[in-house]
């Protein structure tokens, strides 16, 4: 993992806080970026699969991470 | 053949293909759905209820609206109104003892709302609030929070408020 990977832990916290946070990190950081969130919602393994769809970001992997799950996502 | 035909009519050829890839990357970057954050569409809603959990949904929906690139507009009238209430002193100054007497009644502010259902004078409220802490789901004060901050739109109704103050 690069350096310059942008970390976001959403864990424990509820949908749809961890997809507001990703929107969040989306204003902050430019095109390019590589962000990697964690988090352990239910939802979040399909909301963040829709939310690179409809946003047009790039879902680089989708992988478990001890109890949760990591999703690396290249912004565009 | 001549030699030159082909090569010249391929590049006569590309070069119409590259004008009209232009044109179309030009027209994609006028509309609006096309646009950079990858948003489509728009979404409004009305806020008619001044209850927690019907607040609470309209704003779940619209965060998640917003956190997908779309424009949100939440319009808040009647009940919905007093939940952009923020109490202040001087507040009733301008007002007659009808209008105050009803903000009294009202709640002052959106962390007083009330359920709709098991309220039961506070105590399913705060109930509620116990086990959503508990589970780490977001309180409406934040959810109101995180929409504003992602750029929501909230109109309020003027003779709402002139009803409530």
């Amino acid at each position: 993992m690069p350096d310059s990977t942008i970390l976001i832990d959403a864990r424990g916290l509820k949908c749809p806080r961890p997809i507001i946070e990703l929107a969040k990190a989306r204003r902050q950081h430019p095109s390019g970026s590589i962000l990697r969130i964690l988090a352990d919602d239910l939802a979040f393994e399909s909301d963040v699969r829709a939310w690179c769809d409809t946003t047009g970001n790039l879902l680089v992997a989708l992988e478990a991470d001890g109890g949760a799950i990591a999703a690396t996502i290249e912004l565009r | 053949m001549n030699k030159e035909a082909g090569p010249a009519r391929l590049a006569g050829e590309l070069a119409a293909l590259r004008e009209r890839v232009a044109r179309l990357e030009a027209l994609q970057a006028e509309t609006p759905s096309g646009s950079a954050s990858g948003g489509t569409g728009s979404v409004s809603i009305v806020c008619f209820s001044g209850e927690w959990d019907r607040l609470f949904a309209a704003f779940t929906i619209a965060n998640g609206a917003l956190a997908l690139g779309q424009d949100v507009h939440m319009f808040f009238t009647f009940w919905g109104a007093t939940v952009l209430r923020k109490k202040s002193v001087w507040s009733g100054l301008h007002r007659s003892w009808l209008q105050n007497l009803m903000g009294l009644l009202l709640p002052a502010n959106v962390s007083r709302v009330p359920l709709s259902k098991m309220h039961f004078g506070g105590l399913g409220k705060w109930m509620m609030g116990i086990l959503m802490k508990q589970k780490g789901v977001e309180d409406l004060p934040s959810l109101m929070e995180h929409a504003r901050d992602l750029g929501a739109k909230f109109y309020c109704c003027d003779t709402s408020l002139d009803l409530f103050g």
